[in-house]
């Protein structure tokens, strides 16, 4: 008998992650060595770009895994890390998207988006770990943040709501028509 | 929620890494539950009490703050 819906992020073995971790270094390591000794080849394809998508299949790899032991403690912490990195993830990226329309950003390059994933998955893997080994009750609680921050949230987003229509609205009227 | 695993550990006079290994559980899971930052699920909480020989109500109590919220 097991909690399904807890036990769907874990895939791998534990061993699995050391090794996905190892690989996932060494290519850190190749892409530091030929950016500071400036090895490039000729290539039909971008090799900084090859790599860290690598480094970033590697990752997902690594946080797919299970624990030497894997009970529902791990579990639960494994999905409250989950819920908190997409807590953090979600009003980041709508502040990422507010800037970048602000200023008309229209081409975002690819290492750009690669290294924010890396950032996201290394957050929810600290956060994971961290909040094990200290036992952080908060993370696996149902309720992330206290009732208190729900008006704090609602103002955040309403903000938010407002620059946007605001800049949609009369951003080109107030600056590039004057 | 209130427990006595570590009573009933001490009676039994073995670790929370030994309690661990015979429930198939990690040690930081027990460290867990006895400082109650952790509620157990009806399956682990029936497999510490069959391995102390007693009942779930005997090593899990509801305590103020439990009876408070309902």
């Amino acid at each position: 008998m097991e909690n399904r819906k807890l036990s769907l992020m874990s895939v791998g073995d534990y061993k699995t992650r050391r090794l996905a971790f190892l690989f996932a270094f060494i290519h850190l390591l190749i892409d530091i060595i030929i950016g500071v000794f400036d090895l490039h080849v000729e290539t039909d394809f971008n090799t900084h770009i090859i790599l860290h998508f690598f480094i970033l299949l590697m990752l997902i790899m690594a946080v797919t895994c299970k624990e030497r032991v894997d009970d529902e403690f791990t579990q639960a912490y494994r999905y409250g890390a989950y819920k908190f990195t997409l807590v953090v993830l979600i009003p980041f990226s709508v502040l990422g998207v507010y800037i970048a329309s602000f200023f008309n950003v229209t081409k975002v390059p690819v290492i750009l988006i690669l290294y924010v994933l890396e950032g996201i998955i290394l957050l929810y893997f600290i956060v994971y770990k961290v909040g094990m080994l200290t036992n952080k009750k908060w993370l696996i609680e149902e309720r992330l943040y206290p009732k208190d921050y729900n008006l704090l949230i609602k103002i955040f987003f309403g903000m938010i709501t407002a620059l946007i229509i605001f800049r949609t609205l009369f951003f080109d009227l107030l600056f590039v028509g004057a | 929620m209130k427990n006595l695993i570590k009573v009933e550990r001490a009676k039994k006079d073995i670790t929370q890494a030994q309690l661990a290994d015979a429930i198939k559980v990690s040690r930081q899971t027990i460290n867990a539950i006895e400082k109650a930052k952790f509620v157990p699920s009806t399956l682990l909480a029936l497999k510490m009490a069959e391995y102390f020989e007693c009942s779930v109500e005997d090593i899990f109590q509801l305590d103020e703050f439990d009876r408070l919220e309902q």
